[in-house]
């Protein structure tokens, strides 16, 4: 039941804001349909489309309607009038728009790229060495924090990160033990035993951990990882075991 | 040299999206001037044709370069066929659109307004791909598809489920760059102004039996810039989120597929009367005049055997790269399996410091034992051969019967290990004399 509650509770989370578009959009239909029975009483039925045909597209819906109320005040009036409507409908035309979503332009989600790959240059640092580290290998299989796991694919198919981004950003989604590891790396105390032990058990042979954002009670290298090298912020631990097999 | 790549990579779609726009108009009859809205829907129609080769070239087991290959020339095969057949429409579609051209700039009412309105949307969309490609958002929920496109670009392999991936990766191969640098540096100029220009011909289609159509389809397309920039609803819809996720396969299906298809919605499917002074409509009655009169069988043959041709060339091609690519395989493999086909295993008793037996693994399965030691070595060698997973010997080779050779070998049997065969080599140090 717990486990069923906080499905439906991610779900929700996820949907959530969605509803917006669909207003706007339920409106804007309703200002096309006003429009088209406008036309029919005018014995125009044909100049307006119909209004179901905009479900291939809500944006473009959106903006139709928007524009058509705009202009619909021009033939009424005189002109500072139907200028001051116009100004009116266009604020809350745009009023609607920036309601209906989140900027996009915001350093919550936007800064300035440092290289073409559109990766961090950290991150790219840690892979590169990750790479010249494990030359020769196919796979390379890394233990990482969330924020750097998903690039690893997207940078080298060489490489075997434990997880992935989660489906929906929904941690429940993911496997047993990346999902132990993902919970210990969503504190700023993370277990390294616990982190370690499935590293040991799946036969992971790196681990990264972001000394800037986690603070273990013990390192990994308490847990037979070998530290190899520090890049920036970040620790990158081999498994001691591993290496020698290796040898 | 990037910037250099990608304005030659623009240049080259748009001739070839110009181009397969303008079969589509030809092949559906909607007839239309607009040089941004022939170029953008013929942009979506080579983006789904690669889908298709790539498909087929996925069930067949081809690489992301054959399907590439086959791309282009199918593409250059159809369009020079269309150019081949239709040559007459060009110049006189050309003729048409300087008619257009000069009607448009004729018309003096509102003409600062227009150029005012052209030069903020123009603005907002640049900016829109200037932020795209200079500016990096930390959304791995966006990114998921990528990797996609980075396994095909190592392995040179078809990935079925990302098609779009598969075009970059294949474009990534062709210009040599890695393909997140060709996804996030030179896609979104390839796509951003496709998806616009989708939205323009939306807009001019909405607006083009009303007064003042041009301002109100530049109005309306300022009203799909802010939509853009206020896009982010929420994360389930982050994946069709135009500037967080241009270069997925939902967002060319949401902003490139459905819009198109909406375009074609719009245009009711009957035929439009002539009218004067109309350009479109001049357009229209010239074609279907020239098409009654040309005699279209000669060069339907042509196109018949065009195709033939291309099918047979990329046949051909097909197989040859099947060889190659077994080749490969084969020449790749080969050093694996020769590694993999035994595996050996010495037995070395620690106060002995000397090696008793070994233990080798077969790859088609089954165990051969060569020695064995005394009896003191029995049990460790029963340890030894149970770590290493031999749970039945298929021959075991004694170098003697007495007690120190075959010794560790009756320990085993006694603890219950089968053995299929155990033979007697006999072998005695040589000692010269």
């Amino acid at each position: 039941m717990k486990e069923l509650l906080e499905t439906a509770a991610a779900g929700i989370e996820t949907l959530r804001g969605a509803g917006r578009l669909l207003i706007l959009f339920a409106a804007a239909v309703l200002v096309i349909c006003f429009y088209a029975w406008n036309h029919k009483d005018n014995d125009c039925p044909e100049k307006e489309p119909h209004p179901a045909v905009f479900l291939l597209s809500f944006r473009t819906a959106i903006a139709y309607a928007f524009t058509k109320l705009l202009f619909s005040e021009q033939k009424k009036g005189k002109m500072p009038r139907i200028l001051f409507r116009q100004l009116l409908l266009m604020l809350l035309c745009l009023t609607a728009v920036f309601l209906s979503g989140k900027r996009i332009i915001s350093e919550e989600f936007y800064a300035p790229a440092a290289n073409t790959l559109h990766i961090r240059t950290e991150y790219i640092m840690v892979m590169d060495r990750l790479l010249a580290e494990g030359a020769g290998q196919n796979v390379i299989s890394v233990i990482a924090p969330p924020e750097l796991s998903p690039y690893f694919k997207p940078y080298s198919s060489r490489f075997m990160p434990l997880y992935e981004y989660p489906k929906n950003g929904d941690p429940e989604t993911l496997p047993e033990e990346a999902r132990i590891v993902y919970h210990q790396f969503s504190t700023s105390v993370p277990d390294m035993k616990v982190i370690t032990d499935v590293g040991h058990r799946m036969d992971y042979d790196w681990l990264i951990v972001d000394t800037g954002r986690y603070y273990p009670e013990f390192k990994a290298s308490e847990f037979d990882y070998e530290l190899v090298d520090t890049v920036g912020d970040y620790e990158l631990y081999y498994a001691g075991d591993h290496r020698e097999g290796g040898e | 040299m990037i910037w250099l790549v990608t304005f030659f990579l623009f240049l080259l779609f748009a001739v070839l999206s110009f181009i397969a726009g303008f079969a589509l108009r030809v092949l559906t009859k909607r007839w239309t001037v607009d040089i941004i809205t022939i170029c953008s829907q013929g942009m979506v129609c080579i983006l789904l044709l690669f889908m298709v080769c790539e498909r087929i070239c996925s069930l067949l087991r081809a690489s992301i370069r054959f399907a590439g290959a086959l791309w282009l020339a199918v593409i250059f095969v159809l369009e020079l066929l269309f150019i081949f057949m239709d040559s007459r429409r060009f110049p006189r579609f050309f003729r048409l659109w300087r008619q257009e051209r000069i009607r448009a700039q004729a018309d003096g009412s509102g003409k600062r307004m227009r150029v005012l309105l052209k030069a903020c949307v123009l603005l907002m969309m640049a900016l829109q791909t200037a932020l795209v490609i200079g500016f990096f958002y930390d959304q791995p929920a966006a990114i998921g598809s990528l990797k996609d496109a980075t396994l095909s670009y190592d392995s040179g392999r078809i990935v079925a489920a990302s098609p779009m991936m598969m075009f970059y990766a294949w474009l990534s191969l062709l210009i040599r760059v890695h393909p997140l640098t060709m996804i996030y540096t030179v896609a979104p100029v390839l796509l951003l102004p496709m998806y616009f220009g989708l939205e323009w011909s939306l807009a001019k289609k909405l607006f083009q039996k009303e007064e003042k159509g041009e301002e109100k389809s530049l109005i309306m397309m300022l009203f799909f810039s802010f939509l853009h920039l206020f896009a982010y609803q929420s994360q389930a819809f982050i994946g069709i989120t135009l500037l967080f996720s241009f270069f997925s396969g939902a967002v060319f299906f949401v902003h490139g597929v459905l819009p198109c298809l909406l375009w074609f919605c719009l245009e009711p499917g009957k035929r439009r009367e002539p009218q004067e002074n109309d350009a479109r409509a001049e357009i229209s009655t010239e074609e279907e005049e020239w098409d009654m009169k040309h005699k279209i069988i000669n060069t339907r043959n042509l196109a018949i055997a065009f195709i033939v041709l291309a099918v047979i060339c990329a046949g051909m091609g097909f197989v040859l790269n099947r060889k190659i690519n077994n080749l490969y395989e084969a020449a790749v493999n080969l050093q694996n399996e020769l590694n993999e086909s035994l595996k050996v295993y010495e037995f070395v008793p620690e106060e002995d410091g000397t090696p008793q037996a070994y233990l080798v693994k077969r790859n088609q399965g089954g165990f051969i034992v060569l020695g064995g030691g005394s009896e003191k070595e029995g049990e460790l060698l029963y340890d030894f051969l149970t770590e290493h997973g031999c749970d039945a010997v298929t021959a075991w080779y004694l170098n003697g019967e007495d007690p120190e050779e075959a010794g560790a070998y009756e320990i085993c049997a006694e603890r219950g290990l089968p053995v299929d065969t155990v033979y007697n080599t006999g072998i005695e140090e040589y000692r010269p004399k």
